[in-house]
């Protein structure tokens, strides 16, 4: 049986730790990371499942790493858990195919779309998204121009 | 005039109508209006008997007798005498005179004349006839042929003559009828002088004068002791003949003369010159009288011949220079109107002229035959320097006064120029070609007239003396230069307009402008205004932006520690570790009430803001959260030097956000360097607060640091920034009387904020 590796990345020391702790029922194995390069280094070394990352971090971003890990062909579900919604970044992030878009605290929203992203990740076989996924995307596009236009 | 000869202008200075002698066809008397006599002529006693002894101490009366001197106050009193042209007295011896009176200053001047026989068919049958007679005639020279045959007539003289004076006021024969037996002088010409100018005035008062005999004995006036100036006779019929004059009647052979004043428009036009050879010749008062009047009929007959010949040039005229003002208003340049179609200018005067040309802002027009215009170019110079400040400019003899005409007089003899705008080189002319003809003069007036005796007399030949006139054009008429003045005048209408309406287009233009730039600076304030909320909009968004960050990361954490908590609780955790959480939660409570305090110190509306004095700490911690973030995300080095205690008397939000708005910048500016720095020093210089933001880019070019500090002055991608964070900084630094500049000297990227402390 295979484990479920999550990848944890913030450069809020206290709260990836909180996570760490809080989805270790979801997932056999939270990685930490503070950075952007640590967590591509992560990704590089393992097989991840799912990723919630901060979009607002030293060095490069969030949205870079995204583009960054599309790039290398990896369609890893990508969670952006970040402290404020803003149009722009949201459009963006959607454009580099994240998995879903949510704004800090709401612990609640992250625990459920994180059982659907490792969900969908696990199960991801080839290299591209499942149709799923893309329906995912289009909500959240549709949410972003209704709530942000 | 160009002929320098003595003539008889040498005896205009002779004070002939104050002679002191009379004619002796008659006598006459002379009173102040009280009756007290001042002269009589020493023939008195020819024409009045019982004449007292002591004449000269006599009363008017005494000498006139009760009844005519009735008849004198009756006339005085009525005016009478002044109406009409003689009245009849009865002498004491019961004899009729003819008095003609007139007064002269306060003294009346009595001219007495014994009645003649008359025969009455001339007056109330001819002469009636004759005005009839005249007033038919077609032309103008028909009339004074017919005027000529009429005075003859009438009046019997051997010759009847009309003498014309022409502009330079020598004359000219112009009709003549005369017995066959004596010379005929039609077409000649005779000089200004043979009639001086007080003669010429003696002819407007006195409009039919009577020589009745060349060789009459001169009758002197006898003053009384009441005489006081030398009595004035120009009115008087009796006014004794000039010595030269009666030399000149006896060089010309004429024995009697009878001279009738021919005047249109007040000026001496000509005379009526009525002369007999075979012997005296007295002409009675009433026939004078009805010779005067027929005289004024021929007068205002010649001005109504005048007025039509000029009527008919006018009329064509007018229409040609409505024509004109056509043509003028079609087209741009105003000389071209006047030039290049069917009829031009040259039109405006026939026949005479013919030649014309216009010299309009530099730029010649001809028509017809003209000189060249290099020697228009020397005319124009000529005219400018000896005419200068002169509406217009006319000769007829131009080659007499600028020899260089000489070499075109057979184009332009006679020059008629007009300035169109005064001062300007802007010229109208016509030109008339020379017209060589031959005057025939009575007697060579150029000859010497001084006698051996020196005294002046007056030539004696009269013989025909032709001279071939030469250097001389068609003399300009009135009318022309009138209408050469009309169309003058015209074009500085044009002119005149097109000026209005260059200034009104222009007035519009402006208006337009002034509008339109109106309507550009509210546009534009509107903008601005729209700008600067949008700024203020979109600082708010990126503060909020901040805050959001500042404070969603915190309660994050709170809100999954709490759950930790739980969790840690359930699981029967060590004590020590759930404290730590607990820790970790009120650490992070902490991290937000600081972000909270800043952002209500943030969100004050700066520009009511009162001066506060303030530690540069207080400054730095409201304004560094709010860009923490951001500075930690792009990984840069973030330095403060300078003493925190420092005071700053300043409006605190507004430098705050003078800072947090270069701390953005510099974040901005240097997002994609490798090494990243922003270094803030502050420190007191001369009374001065200095605080400058070094970062790590390499300077603002030349020619972006002039325009940095513009509103809407931005280097960032379209949509990214408004460019009105620095003007607005700026202008927040100015309202404390402070500075905010970028330091040029400065190897990297630095802008200086100056305070003063107090």
């Amino acid at each position: 049986m295979k484990l479920v590796n999550l990848l944890l990345l913030d450069d809020e020391v206290l709260l990836v730790k909180n996570l760490s702790y809080l989805l270790a029922e979801f997932a056999e194995r939270s990685i930490i990371a503070y950075s952007a390069p640590e967590a591509l280094e992560v990704m590089d070394r393992i097989k991840v499942h799912c990723v919630i990352s901060d979009i607002s971090l030293p060095g490069m971003n969030g949205l870079e790493l995204l583009r960054h890990v599309r790039d290398s062909g990896n369609q890893v579900p990508f969670i952006f858990y970040t402290a404020y919604r803003q149009s722009k970044l949201m459009e963006e992030a959607a454009r580099y195919g994240a998995f879903e878009f949510l704004t800090k605290p709401n612990f609640e929203s992250l625990k459920e779309t994180i059982q659907r992203g490792i969900r969908v990740g696990f199960n991801r076989n080839s290299k591209h998204p499942p149709g799923t996924d893309v329906t995912e995307f289009q909500k959240l596009l549709q949410t972003l121009d209704g709530v942000l236009s | 005039m160009d002929r320098k000869t003595a003539q008889f202008s040498d005896c205009s200075t002779e004070p002939i109508h104050i002679s002191g002698t009379i004619q002796d066809f008659g006598a006459v008397l002379a009173f102040k209006k009280d009756f007290t006599l001042t002269y009589l002529s020493a023939n008195l006693g020819a024409y009045l008997s019982d004449l007292p002894k002591n004449l000269l101490d006599s009363s008017l009366a005494q000498i006139l007798g009760t009844s005519a001197f009735d008849e004198v106050t009756v006339a005085i009193s009525t005016r009478r005498y002044e109406e009409e042209p003689y009245f009849n007295l009865k002498t004491k011896g019961g004899s009729e005179l003819r008095c003609k009176m007139h007064k002269v200053g306060d003294t009346f001047i009595m001219d007495l004349e014994p009645p003649q026989e008359i025969d009455h068919n001339l007056v109330l049958v001819k002469l009636p006839f004759a005005v009839s007679k005249i007033q038919s005639c077609s032309t103008k020279q028909k009339l004074l042929e017919t005027s000529v045959e009429i005075i003859r007539d009438l009046t019997g003289y051997e010759k009847v003559m009309i003498y014309k004076f022409h502009p330079d006021l020598h004359g000219e024969v112009v009709a003549e009828s005369a017995e066959e037996s004596v010379d005929k002088f039609l077409g000649l010409h005779y000089p200004a002088g043979d009639i001086p100018s007080q003669s010429r005035n003696l002819f407007l008062l006195n409009r039919a004068r009577i020589i009745s005999d060349a060789a009459y004995k001169p009758v002197p006036l006898l003053p009384t002791r009441n005489a006081e100036a030398a009595l004035d006779l120009s009115r008087s019929n009796l006014r004794s003949v000039a010595p030269i004059h009666v030399e000149y009647m006896n060089n010309m052979k004429v024995q009697a003369s009878l001279t009738l004043s021919l005047i249109v428009n007040g000026e001496l036009w000509g005379l009526i010159a009525c002369h007999h050879y075979s012997s005296p010749k007295l002409q009675c008062i009433e026939l004078r009288a009805a010779c005067e009047m027929f005289s004024r009929v021929v007068s205002s007959e010649i001005t109504l011949h005048n007025l039509r010949e000029v009527d008919f040039q006018r009329e064509r005229s007018k229409e040609l220079r409505s024509f004109l003002r056509q043509e003028m208003q079609n087209e741009d340049n105003l000389a071209k109107g006047l030039f290049g179609k069917t009829r031009d200018v040259l039109h405006l005067l026939p026949p005479d002229c013919t030649g014309a040309a216009t010299l309009y802002d530099g730029e010649w027009f001809l028509s017809g035959i003209t000189p060249r215009v290099p020697e228009l170019d020397l005319l124009i110079k000529w005219i400018n320097s000896n005419h200068p400040e002169e509406d217009y400019f006319f000769s007829d003899s131009l080659p007499s006064i600028y020899p260089a005409a000489m070499q075109y007089k057979d184009k332009c003899c006679g020059i008629l120029a007009v300035t169109i705008h005064k001062g300007t080189n802007n010229f109208l002319m016509w030109f008339k070609p020379e017209y060589i003809r031959d005057e025939n003069w009575a007697g060579n007036p150029e000859k010497k007239t001084e006698g051996v005796d020196g005294k002046l007399h007056p030539r004696k030949s009269f013989e025909l003396w032709a001279k071939t006139v030469q250097d001389k054009s068609r003399p300009w008429k009135i009318w022309e230069q009138e209408e050469a003045m009309k169309l003058r005048n015209q074009i500085l209408d044009i002119d005149l307009k097109r000026q209005f309406e260059k200034e009104q287009i222009s007035r519009k233009v402006a208006e337009d402008a002034i509008s339109i730039i109106k309507i550009k600076t509210r546009e534009l304030d509107e903008q601005r205004e729209n700008s600067l909320r949008s700024a203020k909009m979109a600082s708010l968004g990126a503060m909020a932006g901040s805050i959001a960050h500042e404070i969603n990361n915190p309660l994050a954490i709170i809100s999954t520690s709490s759950l930790v908590l739980a969790k840690q609780i359930e699981a029967k955790a060590d004590e020590a570790v759930i404290k730590h959480t607990i820790g970790d939660i009120k650490e992070t409570v902490e991290r937000i009430g600081k972000i909270v305090r800043s952002l209500s110190f943030f969100v004050r509306d700066s520009t009511t803001e009162a001066k506060v004095q303030i530690p540069v700490a207080q400054l730095l911690d409201t304004t560094l959260p709010l860009a923490e973030d951001k500075i930690r995300s792009q990984g840069c080095k973030l330095s403060i030097q300078g003493d925190r205690e420092l005071l700053v008397r300043c409006r605190p939000v507004a430098i705050s956000q003078i800072l947090l708005n270069l701390l953005n910048n510099s974040l901005d500016a240097i997002k994609d360097q490798p090494n990243k720095w922003i270094k803030v020093i502050f420190k007191e210089k001369d009374g001065f607060f200095l605080l400058k933001l070094i970062d790590s880019g390499p300077g603002v070019p030349a020619e972006l640091a002039d325009k940095l500090m513009d509103p809407f002055f931005t280097t960032k991608p379209a949509g990214q920034g408004t460019g009105l964070g620095l003007a607005i900084s700026k202008g927040l630094a100015e309202q404390d009387k402070g500075e905010l500049y970028l330091d040029r000297e400065s190897p990297n990227t630095c802008f200086v904020l100056k305070l003063p402390l107090t």
